[in-house]
């Protein structure tokens, strides 16, 4: 199982079409084009000369271009064997280069040059410690990747429908008696794998087992697959809100009541809801969700909020409509006094009477700490 | 003699024909996070929509105010401020405390020592017990009733 | 009034249920054992309810919490009396007849440089605790943790691994300097902890391993705003009760249940057998 799909992906990527192997001949029918004649460097990163009897049948039937320069081969050979490429890893991530000490100003040859007396108009280069954060260095394909979605989904219609792909998915692989890889590492996959899923019937009997009749095989094969490292992988994990509604909408509402009891069907659901939705369920309430309905409503519960202005604009809203209470969700000070009874207005009218203020007065706390440092 | 009663302009008197209540603002400040403020948040969330809705005479501003104490402070007519502290206290007591700040009159704290408190000034033992004493004499000559004439003398004529 | 009368019908349901169905806690809860960097379920288990499944005893665990911090009391201020004070304790004047107040050696208390009377000394301000009741405040803290779904179990070996570029690019010697070095490793782990939700802005997360892991240690060190890594002899109940959360290796969670359950097994032979402590962390699902 490949632990984060970032990690091979690149760098496999980059190997297939950069990097060719240089000693053995390839078997690959691009080796076989026929070599162009005049770039010797080319043709011999292709095929040695120390191992003519190797080379492909149609390479070895065909006029080699150039003979009789062996000798020239051999010593491009050599040189070859100095070169070392940079290896194919660093080029995800790129270091800062070697070191270079420029010439002291009186040793410059170039009549031209003129050494600089101020820091106006040259270049900024930055420092070692910002090195990584420039996108350059670190691109963003080099970025974690984590095994939950990245986006916490919280719109109650998509988690529906992650419960319903999940429950699918896992109820095929129960079914089909995969029962090893229920616990498993299931890929992400495209849209049309996605619809097939969930054209799926599921139907439930009155102890809350679940059937699913339609192509398992498929979906089974779908979702075990193994990324091959060369294409793109596929992501589609969840559908867009409209289509969510309009699938609920269709689809029977029998499948909710399928029981979850058995811990491992319950577990490869909520690993797959997990990968889909980044909602991880916390252990202590495994134990009081029972069927797929019971699973929707735990997740679909909103988060406390954190705040008490937040929590009273949610859940007490005839509070903040009541005409005599006035709420601020941040703290009063003295400048939204000064601002309320209009001295802040006066103030800034004195100053710019007086040209000491450009600008109003009310910035925040971060820009005027720009200004102290100079900055702004 | 019949009795006649004195004319006078009424004194104007809080609650007498109308009632206007002194208390006109109710600052209410909490803190999210620390455990002071969890009476006073429980109060914001329980009792406060109530308590405005049966005094739309008071303004309510609730505010945070972090890392403080949680405090209520009324604001009155007679441009007089009173705070009271609020902290670890239950929601229940705290509602007494904002019907407190409701009711009061904004006034200072005095000390009451007598069963009966007059709204009418001392006419008697004022602090200038002369003039007091002409004062009466000069009303009394208005009545034609020479026996209500009464001799009052200074204190310090004992 | 029409509630009056269906009212005692429906207590009357409710309290023959209760007593005929008496309240049983479960023996045991389910514990989800995820792989550390990628935050995947792996296994599910089984741990007894007595050891992450107690009731909350803040008695108990501040109890604890003020028994470690006297127990981590240095204890060494130390200051010198008058008769410690270097110096002559010849009388600095005559008693009479000088016109200026009387006074003795110039180690008193009342003169600049003078002793001190009521100083510091060293001092042990260690306190006792019953280990039965320490042990029990070790597990009701990670129960604590359990229920508000802050306690993490991941798999043996929690190390943070690093994208084997780097590796690379160190051996190469490309990282020449320490900042860089230093700079990757704290992106790298920022972006990890973001990534699981366990960073700054989740409210940090300590780390349990059972000794020191070399990547993961010097990366928390890096970003002490998210979080901090402590091995096992590092851990006190008031670690366990800090941060946002616990991402604790299932092999150190065990050594903290196995060597804090005192108060569960018996130090008595029982013929001949010694009560065993609960079973716990038996897998259900791999």
């Amino acid at each position: 199982m490949r632990r984060i799909s970032r990690f091979s992906k690149p760098s496999g990527a980059r190997l297939a079409s950069t990097v060719r192997p240089l000693a053995p001949l390839c078997t690959t029918p691009r080796a076989a084009t026929k070599p162009s004649p005049s770039p010797a460097v080319n043709t011999a990163r292709f095929y040695s000369s120390r191992q003519p009897d190797q080379l492909p049948a149609s390479l070895a039937s065909g006029k080699p271009a150039v003979p009789e320069n062996v000798e020239e081969i051999v010593v491009e050979d050599v040189g070859l064997q100095k070169y070392t490429p940079e290896p194919p890893q660093q080029r995800a991530f790129v270091p800062p280069p070697a070191p270079s000490v420029a010439e002291p100003a009186d040793a410059v040859t170039d009549t031209l040059y003129t050494p600089a007396t101020s820091a106006e108009g040259l270049e900024t280069i930055g420092n070692l410690k910002s090195w990584w954060d420039n996108p350059a260095h670190w691109p963003k394909s080099s970025n974690f990747v984590g095994f939950k979605a990245k986006q916490k989904v919280q719109n109650p219609v998509l988690l529906e429908a992650a419960v319903r792909r999940a429950l699918t998915e896992t109820l095929v692989m129960k079914q089909l008696g995969q029962e090893d890889q229920l616990t498993g590492h299931w890929g992400l996959q495209d849209k049309a794998q996605h619809d097939a899923v969930l054209a799926l019937d599921v139907r439930v009997d009155s102890d809350g087992n679940a059937t699913v009749t339609g192509d398992l095989q498929a979906v089974a094969e779908g979702l075990v697959a193994k990324g091959d490292g060369s294409s793109v992988e596929p992501t589609y994990a969840l559908p867009s809100a409209a289509e969510a509604l309009a699938l609920k909408e269709q689809a029977d509402q029998s499948w909710k009541g399928t029981s979850l009891q058995d811990a491992r069907l319950k577990f490869a659901v909520l690993k797959r809801v997990m990968q889909l939705t980044g909602q991880v369920v916390p252990d202590q309430k495994l134990a009081d969700i029972a069927t797929a309905r019971g699973l929707i409503a735990t997740l679909q519960k909103p988060p406390k909020p954190k705040t008490l202005s937040k929590e009273i604009q949610t859940k007490k809203p005839e509070l903040v409509t009541l005409p005599n209470v006035a709420f601020s969700p941040k703290r009063v000070t003295r400048g939204h006094k000064d601002q309320a009874l209009g001295r802040f207005k006066l103030i800034e009218a004195e100053f710019r009477k007086r040209d000491l203020q450009d600008g109003p007065l009310s910035v925040p706390k971060s820009r005027e700490r720009q200004h102290w440092r100079g900055e702004a | 003699m019949t009795i006649r009663a004195l004319e006078r302009v009424s004194v104007g008197q809080n609650g007498i024909g109308s009632f206007i209540l002194q208390c006109k603002r109710l600052d209410i400040h909490y803190c999210d996070h620390s455990g002071s403020s969890r009476g006073m948040n429980a109060f914001i969330k329980t009792h406060l929509p109530n308590f405005a809705k049966k005094n739309p005479a008071v303004e309510f501003a609730v505010s945070p105010r972090p890392r403080k104490h949680p405090v209520m402070i009324g604001h009155y007519i007679n441009g007089r401020q009173k705070a009271i502290c609020v902290a670890n206290m239950e929601p229940s007591l705290i509602l007494k405390k904002a019907e407190l700040l409701r009711d009061a009159s904004g006034d200072k704290v005095k000390r009451v020592n007598k069963p009966v408190t007059s709204i009418n000034e001392s006419e008697t033992w004022g602090k200038d017990a002369i003039s007091n004493v002409q004062s009466v004499l000069a009303l009394d000559t208005n009545e034609d009733s020479p026996e209500y004439i009464v001799l009052l003398l200074p204190w310090w004529n004992d | 009034m029409a509630t009056e009368a269906t009212l005692p019908s429906a207590t009357s349901n409710l309290t023959t249920t209760f007593m005929t169905t008496p309240w049983r806690p479960s023996p045991a809860v389910p514990v989800t054992v995820y792989d550390f960097q990628t935050y995947e379920p792996q296994r599910l288990e089984e741990w007894s309810s007595k050891h992450l499944h107690l009731p909350m005893r803040r008695d108990i665990l501040h109890l604890a919490v003020i028994f470690e911090g006297d127990n981590t009391r240095q204890g060494t201020a130390s200051s010198k009396t008058r008769y410690e004070v270097r110096g002559s304790h010849k009388k600095l004047r005559p008693q009479k007849k000088t016109g200026d107040a009387r006074v003795g050696d110039k180690q008193s208390p009342l003169r600049r440089g003078g002793g001190k009377t009521f100083g510091p000394k060293p001092r042990d301000f260690g306190t006792g605790m019953n280990r039965k009741v320490y042990d029990l405040a070790w597990r009701t803290a990670l129960s604590y943790r359990y229920r508000r779904g802050e306690l993490v179990v991941c798999e043996d070996g929690m190390e943070l691994s690093m994208p084997h570029e780097f590796g690379d690019m160190v051996k190469h010697g490309a990282l020449r300097h320490q900042d860089l070095i230093d700079g990757f490793k704290a992106k790298w782990a920022r972006q990890v902890l973001d990534g699981n939700e366990w960073g700054r802005a989740h409210g940090r997360s300590t780390f349990i391993t059972t000794d020191r892991r070399k990547n993961l240690f010097s990366a928390m060190d890096l970003l002490p705003q998210y979080g901090l890594a402590l091995d096992l002899e590092d851990v006190d109940v008031k670690d366990l009760l800090t941060t946002g959360r616990l991402v604790v290796e299932r092999k150190a969670l065990a050594e903290m249940i196995r060597s804090h359950q005192s108060d569960l097994c018996s130090k008595v032979f029982i013929n001949g057998v010694r009560p065993s402590p609960p079973e716990t962390g038996k897998i259900i699902v791999e």
